[in-house]
């Protein structure tokens, strides 16, 4: 670990062994482009967390704190309609994240997320994202500046998706003296 | 914990897991039985308390120095090491500063049966102070009352003499407090972010945001007050030395010190503070006019007040000027001058539990 040199107190190590780990940060891409030394402090940051099938991550309407990366199994995004039926979005496997707009702000969660099968996960959060800005302000902004370019990514494909519908949707027009 | 299997046809989330009365009373007497070890735990170790406290409070004050290191490319060890140096520094620096006074008064420390320098000039100021008023107020009993005081100082001192060795062996154990403190804000210093998630590993998945929250809040409360108050502080000690310094008070960097210390105190602390020096200079011939002191204190205090506070402590206490006056005054009653200190990161602290409970609740109402 490189967070101290005389670490006294480890955290609980789960089974895998560090290149395993090393091997799932690299290949997310909010973590593009960081050097082994930067995962290696990134992993000190992170915290493992063990699901089992149906245990619920996070429920849309709560405050978000922070975004998880599946290291291991496979969760369901999950959204609830306006009639009040439940809209599966995707299911995101390994080396796949969610919830990485409450790194920015604490936000509602726009969707539920239920974990399919055994599942391990790491959260990263806002408050350990703001310390590492504290502590190694080139790394915290070289993660920050890939979360941007993610958040515009999806915004830009929102937008599509938007437009799409919007073509296929015809528009409803207001009658002449209706009250709204 | 709900399974796929138990989900209500239809859904895709399960819902939240209502607990049967039965089981909310076995989980109320299962928490109660752990608040009650923790409770008992904490009572057998409460000799770590004082340690403990004060290495965090060393923790949040020098802890952003070592990160601005850490933040310019040194190790962590190395940082936390660099503020160590610095603050031992510091310590005798200060020592530096402070001595020279101890020394004298104690070099004047009198032989068994022979009266201090101090006292001498006290019995001086006594005689002028009552031949004065006698002068002036015929129709009262002047050497009635000043021998009733003559008699009561001496009754201090002979309690203080005797008290000494007491308070001595006292500040010696505390000694040994403040070396375990300084071990323990060393490693805190050092693995604290580690030891935070070793803890916050042991919350259930269903708490662990609220509690990784609650925990942030906590920090960030006190940090935030704590760092405040200490660099206010050291600037107004620094503001009330060179003046008292400049206008010739005997030990003005230790009044200052006194000064400084006590203005931790919101409200009450200027006012003690400056009646340490305002009262030494009663009693000492040598000091400067009590007129010239009570201008420095109450400059000083306007501008810590008007310039210094606003600047550095900002909106880090965020708390009704009311709540503050009530929190010290229960404070001072509950702890004397303790009391008074620890009130405010107190309610700081209770403030951002209540509030992320009060969120963890909403949260909990969600569907």
């Amino acid at each position: 670990m490189v967070e101290t040199e005389l670490a006294l107190w480890k955290p609980p190590a789960g089974a895998a062994t560090a290149e395993d780990e090393l091997a799932t940060l690299r290949a997310v891409p909010l973590f593009k482009d960081l050097k082994d030394r930067d995962l290696e402090r990134l992993l000190t940051l992170l915290h493992v967390r063990e699901y089992s099938p149906g245990e619920v991550v996070f429920r849309e309407g709560q405050t978000g704190a922070g975004m998880y990366l599946i290291k291991s199994g496979a969760v369901d995004i999950v959204m609830h309609l306006d009639d009040g039926s439940e809209k599966l979005l995707v299911t995101l496997g390994e080396r796949q994240f969610f919830g990485e707009l409450a790194l920015l702000e604490s936000i509602a969660r726009t969707a539920s997320s239920v974990v399919r099968k055994p599942t391990v996960l790491y959260g990263l959060f806002q408050s350990d994202l703001e310390r590492l800005l504290e502590r190694d302000a080139k790394l915290g902004a070289r993660i920050v500046w890939n979360l941007a370019r993610i958040t515009g990514i999806r915004l830009r494909e929102l937008s599509d998706s938007v437009r799409k519908t919007s073509k296929t949707t015809p528009p409803v027009l207001e009658k002449p003296g209706e009250n709204r | 914990m709900s399974t796929p299997g138990s989900f209500p046809a239809g859904t895709l989330i399960p819902p939240r897991v209502r607990l049967t009365l039965a089981e909310q009373v076995v989980r109320a007497i299962v928490l109660a039985l752990a608040l009650a070890a923790i409770v008992g735990l904490g009572w057998l170790l409460r000799f770590l308390v004082v340690p403990v406290v004060a290495a965090l409070l060393f923790t949040y004050v020098v802890g952003p120095l070592a990160d601005f290191l850490e933040n310019r490319g040194l190790s962590r060890s190395k940082a936390v090491a660099a503020c160590f140096a610095v603050l031992l520094g510091g310590l005798a620096l200060v020592a530096a500063g402070v001595w020279p006074s101890l020394a004298s008064w104690l070099e004047q420390a009198p032989e068994p049966g022979e009266r201090s320098t101090f006292e001498v000039q006290l019995e001086q100021r006594l005689d002028g102070w009552q031949a004065s008023l006698s002068a002036r107020y015929k129709q009262v009993d002047w050497h009635a009352a000043f021998d009733k005081l003559r008699h009561v100082l001496q009754a201090q001192r002979k309690s203080l003499m005797e008290g000494l060795p007491t308070m001595v062996l006292g500040l010696l154990s505390q000694a040994g407090s403040l070396v375990l403190a300084l071990i323990i804000a060393f490693f805190v210093m050092l693995d604290g972010a580690a030891m935070k998630r070793a803890v916050v590993s042991l919350v259930p998945n269903r708490y662990f945001e609220n509690a990784l929250v609650m925990i942030d809040r906590v920090d960030r409360q006190i940090a935030s007050y704590l760092l405040g108050t200490a660099v206010e502080n050291l600037l107004v000690t620094v503001l009330v030395a060179i003046p008292l310094w400049l206008v010739g008070m005997p030990n003005a960097f230790l009044f200052a010190v006194i000064f400084g210390l006590a203005n931790v105190i919101p409200f009450a602390g200027p006012f003690i503070g400056a009646s340490v020096g305002l009262f030494f200079s009663l009693l000492d011939p040598s000091a400067p006019s009590m007129g010239v002191l009570v201008a420095i204190y109450v400059v000083v205090h306007f501008v810590d007040a008007m310039v210094i506070s606003p600047v550095v402590m900002g909106k880090s206490l965020d708390m009704h000027p009311m709540t503050v006056i009530v929190g010290i005054s229960v404070g001072g009653t509950l702890g004397g001058i303790v009391g008074m200190l620890v009130v405010i990161p107190l309610i700081a602290i209770t403030k951002a539990i209540v509030s992320t409970l009060a969120e963890g609740v909403r949260n909990a109402a969600t569907e």
